[in-house]
């Protein structure tokens, strides 16, 4: 029988053994490494991120919250993609990389977070969320919520639908 | 997954650095059996893993410029 419930499934994914399809060596991570070596894909990563253009626009992400690993990661996973450097050198270069930008964020005076899971650790987890709703609803705050809630769809314009097309009445 | 691997390592390497900043200089045996196996210890009690000397290598870049 047909689960209504079941999740619709995603058409957007790539097919099993999509990547297959493509002749050997056709992608930039199937050739070899530009850079072969962590020194040599290090020094490539230091020269571009340290121009005044790159520099800029990493301390604007750094201040809008996005922590330094994600963004290392993103970078190297591109140079990856990028035919670059091997993934295993990528995951080498990673805490220097991190250094880099830890040490321009201090040279600038930019707030900046570290890893990821120190952002997950100031956010509410789910047992938080959901016990300051229990309160509110204990508290009889959940009600006036609704209330507001009712009076904003109140408030709002009901436009009356106009008949459209070749056969519609004219008024 | 990637974003895990790359975070560990970040912290792992962090934490190597750290270690090693609280423990005391390990000193080399010299009553070794041989020249060989003393040479062998000086190298792998001494050097850094890559990734920790790349990021201390960094570092120091940052020191000595500032």
């Amino acid at each position: 029988m047909l689960d209504k419930n079941a999740p619709a499934p995603s058409l957007d994914a790539p097919i099993p053994g999509q990547s297959l399809t493509a002749p050997l060596g056709d992608r930039p991570w199937q050739r070899p490494p530009r850079f072969p070596t962590a020194e040599q894909a290090l020094n490539f990563y230091v020269d571009r991120l340290t121009s005044d253009r790159e520099n800029g626009e990493l301390m604007d992400l750094l201040e809008l919250g996005v922590p330094i690993d994600s963004l290392v990661d993103t970078l190297q996973l591109g140079g990856v993609m990028e035919g670059l450097h091997s993934v295993d050198v990528g995951i080498i270069i990673t805490p220097a990389l991190a250094e880099l930008v830890e040490q321009m964020a201090k040279s600038t005076d930019t707030e900046y977070t570290l890893t990821s899971e120190e952002i997950e650790e100031t956010l509410p987890t789910k047992s938080e969320v959901a016990l300051g709703i229990k309160h509110l609803k204990d508290n009889n705050m959940g009600s006036l919520i609704k209330e507001e809630e009712k009076e904003v769809i109140d408030e709002e314009p009901v436009e009356e639908k106009q008949p459209r097309g070749l056969m519609a009445r004219r008024q | 997954m990637q974003t895990r691997m790359s975070t560990n390592a970040i912290v792992n390497t962090e934490l190597f650095i750290r270690d090693k900043k609280n423990k005391p200089e390990k000193v080399n045996k010299t009553n070794s059996s041989g020249l060989l196996s003393r040479v062998s210890n000086d190298k792998i009690e001494n050097e850094d893993p890559l990734p920790v000397q790349l990021k201390l290598m960094i570092r120091e870049a940052f020191t000595d410029a500032g």
